[in-house]
């Protein structure tokens, strides 16, 4: 009798940081993994608020080798190109609300995903904190 | 051919516990080898005491750890060891009760949490079940 259960890893995509320009990155390699499940959370600071939000790109990768991070051109995440193969998977909205904080229920990694990327991007004028949390499955036998 | 079959455990992770009111109460499930599961909660209100109001409504948070060690004590505070998977909102009817639907888990979760604040006025019963997928069996 052969008995499966699951082994799960824990990445820090994005340890907690804060920042008020520019943006925050996290890549992970999901081609042998059985899917994932990433939380993600903003949060603003007062004084100022930021008057642009930070937002969050969840990326998805198709390619099936080692891949570069998502090309990321005048502030822009560059999808669809030929040799990295990045397209957006959701988009996560912050807010220009000071000390609003957005706690996003956890999203679904589906196990056909090859490698997935979180973007902290957009925020201007302000701080927020930011984090990424990925638990990643992988199938073992019990013994 | 060989066929699998998956193997499942009933858990009362939260076994009908009266929460006075301003108290909390909380529980955690290890599901690190899991395979997903499937939560259900319920909520019953109690009645306030003579000349009291029930004034503010129970709040259950679904609770979701990313930690590859051992469940960390829950707290509805998100972040580091902790984030949020859901939040159930009771009310303050008296004596009014809640079967709120259930909530799948993912396969990929490692730690679920319940935990309930902020009813003030009167007391909540609460009942967390759980069920989880532990393995997959072949015969």
């Amino acid at each position: 009798m052969t008995s499966l259960i699951l082994n799960k890893t824990s990445i820090d995509l994005v340890e907690y940081t804060t920042f008020s320009a520019g943006y925050q990155l996290g890549v992970y390699d999901l081609r042998e993994a059985h899917g994932a499940l990433l939380s993600v959370r903003i949060k603003n600071f007062s004084s100022p608020s930021p008057t642009f939000a930070c937002n969050a790109y969840i990326c998805i990768s198709y390619t099936d080798d080692e891949v570069d991070d998502p090309p990321i051109e005048f502030g822009e995440i560059v999808f669809g190109d030929a040799d990295n193969c990045w397209f957006s998977f959701t988009t996560l909205y912050g807010t220009v609300s000071a000390n609003d904080e957005r706690n996003f229920p956890p999203i679904e990694i589906p196990a056909a995903v090859q490698h997935v990327a979180v973007v902290f991007n957009d925020v201007l004028n302000g701080v927020v904190g930011v984090e990424a949390k990925l638990s990643a499955v992988y199938v073992v036998e019990d013994e | 051919m060989v066929d699998f079959t998956l193997e499942k455990t009933s858990i009362d992770l939260i076994d009908a516990v009266v929460v006075p009111s301003g108290g909390s109460t909380w529980a955690g499930q290890d599901m690190r080898t899991a395979h997903g599961g499937i939560l259900s909660i319920y909520i019953a209100n109690g009645w306030p005491a003579s000349g009291e109001s029930f004034i503010v409504p129970m709040t259950v948070y679904v609770m979701l750890s990313h930690n590859s060690g051992e469940t960390p004590v829950v707290t509805y505070v998100p972040g580091t060891n902790w984030f949020t998977f859901a939040t159930l909102y009771g009310n303050t009817s008296n004596g009014k009760a809640i079967s709120f639907p259930p909530i799948e888990i993912p396969d990929a979760a490692q730690h679920i949490g319940v935990i309930t604040k902020f009813n003030y006025g009167a007391s909540v019963t609460v009942t967390a079940k759980l069920s989880v997928v532990e393995k997959v069996v072949s015969e």
